[in-house]
């Protein structure tokens, strides 16, 4: 497993899951939705799960504020260990824990105002104060003009919101998002995580996301786990495990988001001393400076693009070339090294590789 | 044919038929409400016991489930005459308007738990989830978010409730409980009053159709699912 932490956020973690197993059934039909996962989250960060459906990744959330009881380990928040609670204890921990679900899951009963108050009611704040706090969290989330909506008026973008406030009602420590884009166009995707990127910013609220979408940990997350079978495979900064994945699910996660792999664009290639298949990864400052060019410029190698594209990771432009470098084996070399200087992730990539993963393509 | 619509709005048969509503809404309204102090309670009970709810408890859910069930297949006749002695022992009478309410409260309770049973099973899970995740107690959860979500749902079923105690307070007249269903049989079937048997199951009709056009419309003013 990768330990890289990110240096984007302090260290102290907030929510620390410690060897953390579940299962569910018995005997023959049981499942094992949680194999000793462990997994720590630091105070401030956007902190995203990924893994495809039945990776156990929903179960692992509903871990962290007791919805689903773990069969073993230990599961901090806050510095209080969950599992330990009185009944009456956990309801006041939670108090603390916001939620957001894919489905939403407002009181159709209420209008906004109505669901918004709702944590409030619950935790026995006056009402004058409840006015207060809706009202500003309504500001928040931009739903002005809307608390007298019932959710059956509202869009799924405004649904979300109305969850995102009721979540965020008591000033939580830690906000809980449960697929909370999966139910909504992409569009309002990118809406919903923007707002919640910037409540994150603003109030400090360290969040954990799971979520089957990569673009939504590109968009948002500082650090990314990977879950597949119920183990977390892999765990670090974004930018590390996208431009650097070690573990086969993080990596076939990846491909339909970034590969769709260049094997298929790539003609029959043999790498030699003149020539060189790697992978280049900008992001940040080198994504903007025109590297190509000044490599061409200042050594003597005819860089060969097979394949490139850009997409944006939290909100920073992030480029994927193939490149095929073909000069001198000293030029080549040199060219390398100048990449590295220059802050490009390189990955010298394995002909034989792309030969099988083009074979095993056609056979999907 | 004249002479027999004419029969139709004597005084004296207005003021019977008056007599008779009166008598079955209140032997209607009353053990309406009692049924439901007691079924809504067991309606609760029986949902938030099943597996995977807010209080799983198997061996409750069974046995209450069976005690519902026992109820709901006892014939009401049967009951009225079984459960004289208890009637006798709470109103101090087994005859009378009055009495007939316990036989007909103690039909209607089973019955109304599975009314409200169904109708908090139409609640979203995910809705129940929000709330423990919130912070709610098992208590709020049901009165702030599982009652309220299912109220509009809970009036339809009460207004089925009501249709079938007018029904049942019918068969209440057989042990002089009054009201309609009595009139019906002993001036009606009983004298061969056709008069008094045409004009008795036409304010039932409009009782009946009253009664479930309330249930709808209160229904419909708290449901704000579509709107």
């Amino acid at each position: 497993m990768n330990t890289n932490t990110a240096s984007t956020t302090s260290s102290r973690p907030i929510v620390r899951l410690t060897d953390v197993n579940k299962t569910f059934g018995t005997g023959k039909d049981s499942v094992s939705a949680l194999r000793n996962v462990s997994l720590s989250v630091p105070q401030g960060a956007i902190y995203g799960v990924i893994g495809l459906s039945g990776a156990g990744k929903s179960t692992l959330i509903r871990c962290i504020n007791m919805l689903e009881r773990p069969d073993s380990g230990s599961i901090a928040v806050a510095g209080r260990e969950m599992t330990r609670l009185s009944g009456h204890e956990l309801m006041v921990a939670r108090r603390r824990i916001g939620m957001i679900f894919q489905h939403f899951n407002l009181l159709n009963s209420r209008n906004v105002y109505g669901n918004i108050a709702f944590p409030l009611e619950i935790a026995g704040v006056p009402k004058a104060k409840i006015k207060a706090r809706v009202e500003e969290l309504i500001e928040l989330v931009g739903l002005n003009g809307r608390a007298k909506a019932y959710p059956a008026q509202l869009s799924g973008g405004q649904k979300q919101r109305v969850g995102i406030a009721r979540a965020l009602a008591n000033e939580p420590d830690v906000l809980l998002s449960d697929e909370a884009t999966s139910a909504l166009d992409p569009e309002t995707t990118i809406q919903v995580l923007q707002l919640i990127r910037d409540i994150n910013r603003r109030t400090g609220v360290t969040v954990v996301m799971i979520t089957h979408e990569m673009n939504v940990i590109r968009e948002i997350c500082d650090q990314v786990a990977v879950m597949n079978d119920g183990s977390v495979v892999e765990a670090g900064a974004t930018a590390d495990v996208f431009s650097r994945p070690q573990s086969s699910a993080a990596r076939r996660l990846l491909r339909s988001q970034f590969e769709s792999t260049p094997a298929t664009v790539i003609p029959d290639l043999t790498n030699s001393d003149h020539h060189k298949l790697v992978k280049l990864s900008f992001a940040g400052a080198s994504a903007s400076a025109p590297i190509i060019a000044e490599l061409i410029r200042s050594i003597a190698v005819t860089p060969n693009i097979l394949y490139g594209r850009i997409d944006r990771m939290q909100g920073q432009p992030w480029g994927t070339l193939v490149v095929d470098l073909a000069g001198e084996p000293e030029a080549v070399k040199e060219a390398l090294k100048y990449l590295e200087r220059r802050e490009v992730h390189v990955i010298e990539l394995d002909v034989t590789a792309i030969e099988q993963a083009k074979e095993s393509e056609q056979n999907d | 044919m004249t002479e027999f619509i004419q029969s139709l709005f004597t005084p004296m048969l207005t003021q019977l038929l008056l007599q008779g509503l009166l008598e079955t809404l209140y032997m209607v309204g009353v053990s309406l409400v009692l049924a439901y102090v007691f079924g809504l309670p067991l309606g609760v009970i029986l949902v938030v016991t099943e597996p995977d709810h807010l209080w799983p408890n198997k061996v409750i859910n069974r046995i209450l489930s069976a005690v519902v069930n026992i109820g709901r297949s006892l014939p009401f006749i049967i009951l009225m005459v079984a459960i004289i002695p208890f009637t006798r022992a709470i109103v101090g009478t087994s005859i009378g308007t009055t009495a007939a309410i316990v036989p007909l409260t103690v039909a209607a309770v089973p019955f109304v738990a599975r009314m409200v049973q169904s109708s908090l099973k139409e609640v979203d899970h995910g809705v129940i989830d929000a709330a423990l995740a919130m912070g709610a107690s098992s208590w709020q959860t049901i009165m702030r978010a599982l009652l309220p979500e299912a109220l509009p749902s809970l009036f339809l079923g009460a207004a089925v409730t009501a249709v079938n105690l007018v029904g049942y307070s019918a068969m209440a007249g057989a042990i002089g409980g009054g009201g309609l269903g009595d009139l019906a049989i002993r001036f009606g079937y009983q004298r061969f009053q056709t008069n008094v048997m045409v004009m008795t199951v036409l304010v039932l009709i409009i009782l009946v159709q009253a009664m479930q056009l309330i249930g709808e419309w209160v229904a419909r003013r708290l449901d704000h699912r579509s709107r």
